[in-house]
């Protein structure tokens, strides 16, 4: 019985460990992104925490009293998750400035990341590192064992809390309780622990005073995003099982934001169906259907990254008489369509079908392929490209759900038409097709658009076949981008290109966003 | 001769209203005076949404014609939207040098805009070192820290 306690703080302790881990990088999203950089500077943070905290635990463990040490890194380490989720904006916004654009932030985007995990993660998960050694000299001392079955106990049942911790991170805290509850749940079950500790320790003389800097944290500690922009309406915000995300209203618009940091959204909306004004990615979609104008009847596309419904909504307002939108739309968050549903108009129709919860490159090969258009849309943030979608094996399989004649379009962040990235998935769609690729520039925009066609060719931007469209506003898009300089052909070459073994997405994105500012500096007459 | 300097911008500016932009850059294109190509240049492609290509133009302009007024309001203004604080900061001082009365109230919101944006790279700047600096800082402790909790006790 004696055992059983100490076992269960460890427990509670591993648990703890895991949860602060997982939810450490969707603290962070807002500001930073959800790359695999964030991820990795995360767990090296809490990695080499947890090491120096195994270090000093094991120190502690030498004193006569190691329950009385116990309780105290328990109280400081509850204290120090209460404070994470009142912490997480002004820590971010002594690195990453409000309205930051994109191609400024290549230097925040790294060191600002792990700073703030460093001054946010650090505390918590040092002080949780001493639990384990703790709890091994004291059941040890209380239970006569060798050091080695003391230890093989506590290991094991942290680590079970490490486990139980990952899958109720993912599954039940954040989507159901989000990140306030959560660290503050985790602040009271450490401070619960520590309560114990200090009972079974007879006598901790800082009880009080840690009650008090707990119940401080508890009670003045609330997360919050990072404030609307200016002249935006906050209409609704959800923690998601993926992101954070939120609807706001600016000049008679909305737009859907995913843990953006960076001037950037996943989706617009505006009353009327058609083209959105000049800057807008979503108007390029129709191009496709516009310059296949003899095509009559249901245009059916697959949408991958559907968001609100952006491209939807413009395509249908665009593809003219005797024509009709069909298809599916994938959206790998559920939360998105929901909040899409009640703010953006996304609707379900016999024709027209949207499956959430499902990964763009499992979609593929599940549903029924035969599409005119495949629009890929799921590039997040700008700075977030799943590889999953960016590689040669994706396209053949996007290729082979089209048909012949179907066309591929892509919105892709990148600075010109030389971005390392545009380029990259350009190349690997143009070799997965075994056809030229057009990359052309949004106007008004830092958006690239990749158009890529099965089995035929892509109207040439200085022909007539690609600007004299019947939809004015298109004819008018067409011309924008068909002056020199603004487009480009991109074949496969000899030259790597991405695939499922090896896409090295991070390392394009580092150079893309380092040649912009470069290109900044250089800039002048 | 003047007629017909502005007669190719007052083509290239109808076709950009009407929405043909390709025109109006074959319009532009036309002009034989370098300084007026690149203006007719500067304004198809600025309004055609392509930044880069019309600071391009505006610079190229300006090699030829440093002081010309319009150009240098263009590139500071297109600099401005690409946030290219550097290049902005360049244009305006000459524009200030060049411009007239009129573009008292334009210089002077591009001056604003300008300080904005030096704020705002200052300030990503000093994030960046700020972060450097933490960073830094943590892995001294962390040396310190490994090197005095590894010490054997007596």
């Amino acid at each position: 019985m004696r055992a059983a306690w100490i076992l269960g703080l460890a427990f509670a302790s591993g648990a703890v460990s895991l949860v602060l881990e997982l939810s450490a990088v969707r603290l962070l999203a807002p500001w930073f992104g959800a790359t695999s950089g964030v991820w990795t500077h995360v767990i090296g943070v809490i990695l080499l925490a947890l090491s120096c905290g195994y270090l000093l635990g094991a120190r502690l463990a030498r004193g006569a009293k190691p329950l009385r040490s116990l309780a105290l890194v328990l109280w400081i380490a509850a204290a120090a998750s209460a404070w994470l989720p009142g912490c997480a904006r002004p820590v971010a916004g002594w690195f990453v400035p409000e309205g930051l654009a994109l191609d400024e932030a290549a230097g925040v985007l790294r060191w600002g990341s792990l700073a703030a995990a460093l001054l946010l993660f650090a505390p918590p998960t040092f002080f949780l590192g001493c639990v384990a050694p703790l709890a091994t000299e004291w059941l040890q001392r209380v239970q006569g064992s060798s050091a080695g079955e003391a230890g093989g106990r506590v290991l094991c049942v942290s680590t079970l809390g490490s486990l139980c911790g990952s899958f109720a991170t993912t599954y039940w805290l954040i989507p159901e309780l989000g990140l306030t509850r959560t660290y503050l749940g985790c602040a009271v079950l450490l401070g619960l622990l520590a309560l114990l500790a200090s009972r079974q320790a007879r006598g901790a003389g800082a009880e009080l005073a840690s009650v008090l800097v707990l119940g401080a944290a508890l009670g003045l500690s609330r997360w919050q995003h990072p404030l609307p922009g200016p002249g935006e309406r906050l209409l609704e915000e959800v923690e998601t099982a993926y992101q954070s995300a939120r609807v706001v209203e600016r000049d008679g618009m909305r737009f859907l934001q995913v843990n953006e940091g960076f001037d950037s959204f996943q989706s617009a909306w505006q009353p009327a169906l058609g083209l959105l004004p000049d800057g807008y990615y979503y108007n390029t979609f129709a191009l496709p259907a516009a310059w296949e104008r003899e095509r009559t009847g249901p245009w059916r596309t697959l949408v991958l990254g559907l968001g609100a419904g952006s491209a939807w909504r413009v395509l249908e307002g665009t593809l003219g008489e005797g024509r009709s939108l069909a298809g599916d739309g994938v959206e790998i968050d559920e939360a998105l369509v929901e909040l899409a549903q009640k703010y953006m108009d996304l609707r379900e129709t016999p024709d027209r079908r949207v499956w959430a919860s499902l990964d763009g490159r499992s979609a593929l090969g599940s549903l029924a392929g035969g599409y005119d258009q495949l629009i890929l849309d799921a590039y997040a943030n700008q700075v977030e490209i799943p590889a999953q979608l960016a590689t040669r094996e994706f396209f053949e399989s996007a290729a082979r759900a089209l048909r012949p004649g179907g066309w591929i379009s892509a919105n892709v962040g990148g600075f010109g038409l030389e971005d390392p990235v545009a380029d990259a998935l350009a190349r690997t769609a143009a070799r997965a097709l075994g056809a030229r690729v057009l990359l052309f520039c949004v106007p008004f925009s830092r958006n690239l658009a990749l158009v890529a066609r099965v089995g035929a060719e892509v109207p040439s931007p200085d022909s007539p076949a690609f600007r004299d469209l019947a939809h004015a506003g298109l004819a008018r898009l067409a011309s924008q981008v068909s002056l020199p300089g603004t487009w480009r052909w991109v074949e496969s070459g000899a030259a790597e290109v991405l695939t499922d073994d090896r896409a090295p997405i991070e390392r394009l994105q580092e150079r893309s966003l380092e040649l912009a500012a470069r290109a900044r500096e250089r800039a002048g007459p | 001769m003047i007629a017909l300097q502005q007669s190719v911008f007052e083509q290239a500016r109808e076709e950009v209203r009407a929405g043909h932009f390709a025109q109006a850059w074959e319009i532009a294109g036309t002009e034989q005076r370098p300084l007026q190509r690149a203006q007719a240049r500067t304004y198809v492609r600025h309004h055609a949404g392509d930044l880069d290509g019309a600071l391009r133009e505006a610079h190229a302009g300006l090699a030829e014609s440093p002081r010309d007024a319009w150009l240098l309001a263009q590139a500071t203004e297109v600099a401005l939207a690409l946030h290219h604080g550097a290049a902005a900061a360049r244009t305006l001082a000459d524009w200030r040098a060049a411009g007239g009365s009129e573009d008292a109230q334009a210089l002077e919101r591009a001056g604003r805009e300008l300080d904005e944006l030096r704020a705002a790279e200052l300030e990503a700047q000093a994030g960046v070192r700020r972060a450097r600096w933490i960073s830094g800082l943590a892995a001294a402790v962390v040396l310190a820290a490994l090197l005095t909790l590894t010490r054997r006790v007596r």
